[in-house]
């Protein structure tokens, strides 16, 4: 059977620019429905928290809806549900993001509020205290959750010394000690028109944007400073385990090691070679063995997170606790045998037009694309990426991928951690 | 604006009762291919619980003529996304993919709708999949399990009482010959409904599906489902303590009329009034003004074959007392049922419910979902077209009349997770 659609049509190239003030802007316009999403990454993230005030990049991403250009939290909040409208903020490792879905006949109000929270917080203490708490309840929460918690084992273990090895919302004692002048120095080294990227989709013209930003955004005042630079993560010596104990019926496994970061020239090789590993779809050679052959787990799946300043190969499942030991086994030989003999000629044709044929699917809708094409400028990927990345993707070769298990793939040197209870082997 | 969100579908019921609706949209060279059956854990027994579910996982098992896993490797070499999902009332398969795909999907759903190849062996292994998936969602999951207890308390006769997942030993001692009766009874063209939404054209669709399944025969009419919930006479409460909970979470279940009832439109709205956004009346009141809470919500399930509940849930701050976070919650209802109730707010959650609905639209796979469900609950997906009308005719005497008939504590279910240890601290009674 032959290959179907590659590409969303001529929509799928975006328009992009850069602002006076040093924004950069992606836009696709799309006017079959009424509304419009924009997502604004500012390029501070928890990767420049401070290790003993680790959380505050997130916790300022959670305050600035919280008051802004003279409005209160609350205000704010009313304004934008009256209008049916949706704000969210985050933060990862690598940016902070806000994201704004509105109704197009509300857009004008709605741009307003965004603008007004990344330009002109309050950052008021009343606030500062109400959120510092909410954010410890979150911390608290967090620790429910099995998969979480041997997710934020793995990174302690699999970054040390890197910053990448702190969660995103910090640990109760650094937040605890993160101070209102923290968060706002934070706010004024960082949020800076020139460390942010606007990526708009849906109904609104290149005029009508570039009109709104010139009308809120003006007078915002770029750095003179560059970002300050991150050394790269040193893999571990051997390989290692580490469990932990919690009351859980079922053991929550992560497997891994260092992987790559997104602007390594062999990322698609890299890309491709794990989709046939453990890739997405109900097909990869992990989902076949530990699934369906020993109906070990529900779920599992491995993949390479590529961020910014470095990366991570990860492999995840769960299994119940007594059957942990002999799971971690089947993982370590699957990927042994991937990583000598590689994929078959049919495995490689079955996995790229997988790839390629489910990837404009992944972009469908306006919230997907603004996803996409902020990703996509992050990374400094081009505006062609939605079209040149299935073509690399259709571009790897047989030795490629056997060349990326060898290089990126070690079975042999793997963090291992494991979150079970206490009495199972 | 409502008027130009009219969707249209076109529906079609081969002679086997089979029904195809299409709605056609040529902005992208894709398309959703959808099958849903009327099946779900609401036609399952005591005993037998999660039958459905386990079924939906060995429809992937293989057939006569496709091996086992060969269906998932099929779509995915040609480029497609597919998975599945049981709920209470349906079950429903899908493929999204390039739109000249569908005769892919006509052959393997088609074949899988007739001659699933039940193996002893994959079926031993799909369960302990299966029990593995209920571990993962629902055992080592605080919250999901006080879910779990307020619906099995909530109902008592019906059987929304129990899991979709089904209850660990049901799911262990469902045998090969039950799950073949389920098939067999449930897994008819009578009984299902195929849904197309993309890049595609009506006609060709319709002549394709009567290609492919016209030939299937009718089965019999699988039995209606005779069980009524009888009403409440008296608020229940139940508690999860839980070693694993590290946050107190209250949530109150009130039993409601859904979809078709004609009641919905009001309790839409409510919902949104109580619970949604950071300027509802419970995020306003328990996180900004009172900060007792981390975060709250209220759900409605609207979308429910049989009576469903509406839902209100917080998580308390570290060190505050469920019973507070509780008491907060009662006096925003008590609030709104005493009449105490702004136009502002009415206007605002009109807002959302349009401005939500327009979001939804934007995507085939979402649209397809809609229609699916619509038709499968026997609303069918006309309802659409008049929703955002009947919900913008709401007046302030609607709302607080269904708060009044049906937010009451004899009708209410309060559930409270506490992490152990706490048990001192406020689970009871308030």
């Amino acid at each position: 059977m032959i290959l179907g659609v590659r590409q969303i049509k001529g929509e799928a190239i975006p328009t992009s620019w850069t602002t006076r003030e040093g924004i950069t802007v992606w836009l696709i316009s799309r006017h079959s429905l009424p509304f419009v999403v924009l997502k604004v990454l500012v390029r501070g993230g928890s990767v420049y928290d401070p290790e003993e005030k680790a959380g505050v990049a997130y916790l300022l991403s959670q305050l600035l809806p919280e008051g802004a250009g003279g409005m209160t939290g609350l205000q704010i909040s009313q304004a934008l549900d009256y209008m049916g409208s949706d704000l969210e903020t985050s933060c990862c490792k690598d940016y902070a993001a806000a994201t704004l879905t509105t109704l197009k006949e509300h857009l004008e109000e709605g741009f307003k509020i965004l603008s007004w929270i990344l330009t002109k917080p309050s950052l008021s203490k009343g606030e500062f205290e109400r959120v510092k708490r909410e954010v410890m309840g979150e911390l608290l929460k967090e620790e429910e959750d099995p998969g979480l918690v041997a997710s934020k084992a793995f990174n302690e273990a699999l970054f040390r010394g890197h910053p990448y090895h702190r969660p995103e919302k910090g640990y109760m004692k650094t937040v605890e000690s993160i101070s209102l002048m923290d968060v706002k120095a934070f706010y004024k080294r960082f949020y800076r028109p020139n460390f942010t990227i606007f990526s708009v989709a849906g109904d609104i013209t290149k005029e009508e944007l570039q009109g709104l930003m010139d009308r809120y955004l003006k007078g915002w005042e770029a750095s003179r400073q560059s970002l300050p630079p991150v050394a790269d993560p040193l893999p571990l010596e051997g390989p290692k385990t580490q469990v932990l104990e919690k009351v859980v019926t079922q053991a929550n496994i992560i497997l891994g090691h260092l992987g790559v970061k997104r602007s390594n020239p062999d990322f698609a090789k890299v890309y491709v070679m794990n989709q046939i590993v453990g890739g997405g779809g109900l097909t990869s050679r992990l989902f076949r063995r530990i699934r369906e052959e020993r109906g070990f787990s529900y779920s599992v799946y491995s993949y390479f997170q590529s961020s910014y300043w470095g990366g991570a190969f990860r492999v995840v499942l769960q299994t119940k606790n007594e059957r942990a030991q002999e799971a971690i086994g089947e993982v370590r030989k699957v990927l042994m045998d991937y990583k000598d003999e590689g994929p078959s000629e049919a495995e490689l044709e079955d996995a790229k037009r997988y790839l390629t044929g489910s990837f404009p699917l992944r972009i469908e809708t306006n919230r997907e694309i603004a996803d996409y094409m902020a990703f996509a400028a992050f990374h400094g990927l081009g505006t062609d990426y939605f079209e040149a990345f299935p073509e690399e993707i259709e571009g790897v070769t047989l030795e490629d991928v056997k060349m990326a298990a060898r290089r990126y793939l070690h079975p042999d040197r793997l963090l291992v951690v494991v979150v079970k209870a206490p009495s199972a082997p | 604006m409502a008027g130009s969100m009219r969707m249209d579908v076109k529906c079609r019921v081969l002679d086997n009762g089979l029904r195809v609706c299409v709605l056609e949209d040529h902005s992208t060279p894709t398309a959703t291919f959808q099958v849903w059956y009327r099946v779900g854990s609401r036609n399952e027994a005591s005993g037998k619980t999660g039958i459905s579910h386990l079924l939906e996982h060995m429809m992937f098992k293989g057939t006569k003529k496709y091996g086992p896993g060969e269906f998932s490797k099929i779509v995915a070499k040609n480029g497609g996304v597919e998975n599945a999902f049981t709920s209470r009332d349906y079950t429903a398969y899908f493929e999204n993919w390039a739109s000249d795909r569908l005769s892919v999907s006509m052959e393997l759903e088609s074949d899988r709708m007739r001659n699933l190849r039940l193996d002893p062996q994959e079926f031993q292994r799909e369960k302990q999949v299966v029990m593995e998936e209920r571990r993962l969602r629902t055992e080592d999951d605080p919250v999901s399990l006080l879910v779990e207890e307020v619906y099995a308390t909530a109902y008592k006769v019906h059987p929304y009482h129990w899991p979709v997942i089904g209850w660990m030993s049901d799911v262990e001692s469902i045998t090969l010959e039950d799950l073949r009766k389920h098939y067999e009874t449930y897994y008819t063209p009578n009984n299902a409904t195929l849904v197309v939404v993309g890049d595609v054209r009506e006609k060709e669709i319709f002549s394709m599906a009567e290609r492919h399944f016209g030939a299937l025969p009718k089965g019999r009419e699988p039995a209606e489902v005779k069980s009524e919930e009888p009403p409440q006479c008296g608020e229940k409460r139940v508690v999860v303590e839980s070693p694993e909970a590290r946050l107190p979470f209250v949530m109150l279940a009130y039993h409601t009329p859904s979809i078709g009832s004609g009641k919905e439109y009001a309790l839409e709205v409510l919902t949104h009034i109580i619970g949604e956004g950071k300027s509802s009346r419970l995020y306003r009141r328990l996180v900004y003004e009172e900060k007792v809470a981390v975060f709250t919500s209220a759900r409605y399930q609207r979308m429910s074959k049989d009576p469903g509940l509406l839902y209100l849930y917080a998580g308390a701050v570290p060190g505050r007392l469920p019973k507070d976070v509780e008491v907060m919650m009662r006096e925003e209802v008590s609030s709104i049922k005493a009449g105490e109730l702004t136009e502002e707010e009415l206007r605002k959650a009109k807002n959302q419910v349009k401005a939500g609905f327009v979001y939804g639209l934007d995507s085939n796979f979402y649209r397809a979902m809609v229609i699916g469900r619509l038709e499968t609950l026997g609303v069918g997906y006309e309802y659409l077209n008049t929703y955002l009308d009947r919900v913008a005719s709401v007046v302030k005497a609607d709302v607080v009349e269904v708060a009044r008939e049906y937010l009451l504590d004899k009708n209410l279910t309060v559930g409270v997770l506490i992490p152990e240890g706490e048990g001192g601290k406020g689970g009871g009674p308030s």
